[in-house]
């Protein structure tokens, strides 16, 4: 718990201090794979206890039965979270120096099904921008390099007008930190938050420690199972099975909170 | 039968009856039944979260709702699978102990990091300003 609150910590300020990282981060979160691994987690908890109601009882087969399901639905919960850590090398969502991510926060599925309005405005303000940039370099072989701003900038278009006055279309926006406030002008470019990649610092380091708690407990399972299939646990004897099945209920408490919080930001 | 019927019998018939008179404090069997219906509300429990998440509640409250639904998840995973309502009332004492300081630990650095924010802000509009080559 002590372990696990510093980085609570670290997430409670960061998120306090820049809430429109969080909103720019969890974009690139499937909510559906960490769903899928909360209710995986949340079987090999049941299974965990059956595990020690079957030791108490001394229904030795039951026992064994419990503990290898156990351990096949955490081996599920690190296939998953290898799914996901692949994509997310992938796309070069990575902590620190390394983040150089290929798709921005309002290019994601996600952030389309979500708020399509904002995702059209955004597509619009990039192509205004691209529109821009070729009518300056235009305005720039014409008159040279004195080409003043008014020459380079193109019409706004209708559609685009529209969207930013509609608050449906830039609020999302401004909530992921692309731009600063809704009256923001046509010309702005859209901004990635300055410490995004503190989301993706915050989210492997959490997620990690959380799995390496998986992967202890995987082998204290072993360990059990060796020890169970060996005749050692019985309504007479069953402490460790108790100790090991309260470790892993702690495993699964951790990924209780992390899940809403990283997964569910909104 | 009672559960602790049941566990008689069993013990009974595998003749080691003798350590059941004064464990029932520090060892609880739980109920297959209990067990199931703690795993089921979880479930519940998870699929709301998410139904929840997808609704704009207004600035703080998505965020509260979605902890509380995690503190009552987390409630139900220490009291029943991981037998606590069943332990000495110490041992909730020292639980109940654990996340007071927790959140003591969460508050005063989050008051401590709000005391240095004017540092921060000024730190950062330099930068701003100065952006070094």
């Amino acid at each position: 718990m002590l372990f696990f609150a510093g980085l609570f910590c670290a997430y409670t300020i960061y998120r306090a201090e820049r809430p429109e990282v969080f909103n720019w981060g969890h974009q690139f979160l499937d909510w559906r794979l960490g769903g899928l691994n909360t209710i995986i987690l949340l079987t090999s908890s049941l299974t965990a206890a059956w595990a020690v109601r079957c030791a108490q009882l001394g229904y030795r087969r039951a026992l064994v039965i419990n503990i290898v399901a156990t351990i096949v639905l955490a081996f599920g919960f690190l296939g998953i979270k290898y799914v996901e850590y692949s994509h997310k090398f992938h796309e070069g969502l990575l902590p620190g120096h390394h983040f150089a991510p290929s798709e921005e926060a309002w290019e994601t599925k996600s952030f389309h099904a979500k708020h399509p309005l904002a995702a059209e405005l955004a597509e619009e303000l990039n192509g205004y921008q691209a529109s821009q940039e070729k009518a300056k370099e235009i305005a720039e072989a014409h008159y040279g390099a004195k080409a003043t701003e008014g020459q380079a900038t193109p019409a706004v278009p209708r559609r685009m007008r529209e969207l930013l006055r509609n608050p449906e279309a830039t609020q999302p926006l401004v909530d992921i930190g692309a731009i600063r406030n809704p009256e923001v002008e046509p010309q702005e470019g859209l901004l990635r938050p300055k410490y995004a990649h503190v989301f993706f610092s915050i989210y492997f380091f959490m997620t990690g420690l959380h799995g390496i708690h998986v992967i202890a407990g995987i082998i204290v399972w072993l360990w059990l199972l060796r020890r169970t299939i060996a005749g050692h646990f019985g309504p007479k004897f069953f402490g460790p099975i108790d100790f090991g099945a309260l470790y892993w209920h702690l495993v699964d408490l951790i990924w209780i909170y992390l899940f809403p919080l990283l997964y569910l930001v909104s | 039968m009672t559960e602790s019927a049941e566990r008689q019998g069993t013990l009974a018939a595998t003749g080691q009856h003798q350590i059941v008179a004064d464990d029932h404090a520090y060892a609880h069997t739980i109920s297959t039944r209990l067990m199931v219906a703690v795993y089921l509300a979880l479930v519940v429990l998870t699929v709301t979260t998410v139904a929840v998440a997808r609704v704009e509640l207004g600035h703080p409250w998505n965020f509260v709702v979605a902890m509380v639904i995690a503190s009552v998840k987390a409630g139900l995973v220490v009291a029943f699978f991981m037998h606590l309502v069943w332990d000495r009332k110490f041992n909730l004492l020292l639980f109940l102990n654990a996340i007071l300081f927790l959140i003591l630990f969460l508050g005063l650095s989050l008051n401590d990091r709000s005391e240095y924010q004017p540092s921060i802000d000024a730190f950062e509009s330099a930068q701003t300003a100065a952006p070094t080559p």
